[in-house]
């Protein structure tokens, strides 16, 4: 079962734009990834990793006679929807690029960066906005189970991917699962995998699980180990040292890690310095790399690293 | 029966004074309570960084601002702000042209730039209020008093007219 957040995205637009998108028949809404606009072009919809121009009869073209066009009023508009005209709330994910909206979708953000003490302060003329459709695809996980066990899901694993390959969506599926059996801790620093709203997950993340929302994620490891004893922790888009310094005490508190990573090959994810200690210190037993495109959410290639160790 | 109209007369006219005056002294508690209000407005902002529709709940439902029409309508409307703070402005007579401009400028500033280019925008409308504020009350002790004296004194003189 498909379930999309592209109708809580609707009451962002001014009516320019959702009267067209809310023509477009459920049958393409589900498989929307993507909403992307773009200062001065037409209205995109990215479907399957391919870009497609939204119609004003609602129908989706590669190629378009007449699209419709993104003025700087409605870029205006749609922004500080996004932020519920409230920039001051999103201050810190604006410095970060992005701002997350109903549904766990996330807008990503394009424009003009205002430098203060040499960091990102604001950003502003918005020039583009990425918005990515979250959706719940109850099931998804289950072939990865199948193919790999449970016990390996559960015994330290890496999902690897290009970005928008499905990886928040698999891991969502996955703390719907497992989290009826195990107690799961989720840190979601972008609220993008069970999109809290006051302090209720809008996406089904399995009985046992509590989410850490908004928390960075070397602050919500320390916070989740300490204070809620899960016996698995799921979080998205590892990166940095101190996550991977949290994630490696946590190998000592006996829990097991399910994250993300972006990456268009295992071993690509493996060059990256952090993953890389996390592996050699035996965190993640079993990576997974997910294909993008027409193949998004599909599992290219599985590898298990202690089998490689021996 | 003469007698009756003339102290009526006298009544009504220093009951005309005495509201003129009133108004004074009403104007002057409005405006205290706008700047409570815009101090709260900032405190929130500082401590909590609440989403501006949220925040309209919040003062909304405090007693204390119960009598603020505008902030009632707006918060009613909260989702569809900042147009609902500027129709709510537009639907209640209580400020005056100054205080409606003012509080105009606080709803276009709302959510709109960094917490700290609220804070000083706010700061700036909460000194045209002190302003305001202060003019109210110099007239309301001036005038107050010469209102409620006009009032008796007309009344005493309609009275004289009329014995």
């Amino acid at each position: 079962m498909v379930r999309s957040s592209f109708a809580k995205l609707l009451a962002y637009f001014p009516d320019a734009l959702r009267l067209p998108l809310s023509r477009l028949p459920e049958t393409d809404t589900v498989r929307l990834m993507e909403l992307r606009l773009r200062i001065g072009r037409n209205l995109h919809a990215v479907r399957q990793g391919l870009e497609f121009a939204v119609l004003r009869d609602g129908t989706l073209r590669r190629e378009p006679a007449e699209g419709i066009r993104i003025t700087p009023q409605i870029m205006d508009a749609v922004f500080k929807n996004l932020c519920s005209h409230s920039l001051h709330s999103v201050q810190h994910q604006i410095r970060q690029g992005f701002v997350t909206v109903a549904g766990g979708c996330r807008a990503g953000l394009c424009g003009t960066a205002v430098m203060q003490g040499g960091s990102i302060e604001t950003i502003r003329g918005i020039s583009g906005i990425n918005l990515r459709i979250a959706s719940e695809r109850t099931g998804c996980a289950l072939p990865l189970i199948d193919r790999i066990g449970k016990r390996a899901c559960t015994g330290g694993l890496l999902l690897t991917g290009q970005p928008a390959s499905g990886k928040t969506t698999l891991l969502r599926d996955l703390a719907r699962i497992l989290g009826a059996e195990l107690r799961v801790c989720i840190l979601d620093e972008r609220s993008e995998i069970a999109a809290v709203q006051n302090g209720i997950p809008q996406f089904d993340v399995g009985v046992q699980t509590d989410v850490f929302d908004g928390y960075p994620k070397a602050d919500g490891i320390a916070a989740a180990v300490r204070v809620m004893s899960p016996q698995l922790l799921i979080c998205d888009e590892l990166g940095d040292a101190d996550e991977a310094d949290r994630l490696l005490q946590t190998l000592h508190a006996g829990v097991q890690i399910i994250a993300s990573a972006h990456a268009s090959s295992i071993a690509e994810a493996m060059q990256r310095p952090q993953i890389a200690r996390l592996m050699a210190a035996g965190i993640f037993r079993t990576a997974v790399l997910l294909g993008s495109g027409t193949e998004c959410g599909s599992i290219c290639a599985v590898q298990h690293f202690q089998e490689a160790a021996s | 029966m003469k007698l009756t109209g003339a102290l009526l007369l006298l009544l009504a006219a220093a009951g005309i004074g005495c509201r003129a005056a009133a108004d004074l002294r009403n104007r002057v508690q409005y405006l205290r309570l706008l700047r409570q209000l815009l101090t709260a407005i900032c405190t929130e902002l500082r401590g909590n960084l609440p989403l501006i529709p949220d925040l309209l709940h919040t003062l909304a439902a405090n007693p204390a601002y119960r009598s603020l029409h505008f902030l009632r309508c707006a918060a009613a409307d909260a989702a569809q702000f900042p147009d609902c703070w500027q129709r709510a402005l537009a639907d209640d007579p209580a400020p005056d042209a100054d205080t409606r401009r003012i509080l105009e400028t606080v709803g276009q500033t709302l959510g709109s730039t960094t917490l700290s280019g609220q804070l000083d925008t706010l700061h700036l409308c909460d000194e045209r209020l002190q302003h305001l504020l202060h003019d109210a009350e110099q007239s309301a002790a001036q005038k107050g008093q010469l209102y409620r004296s006009l009032g008796i004194l007309s009344g005493i003189f309609l009275v004289i007219l009329i014995i």
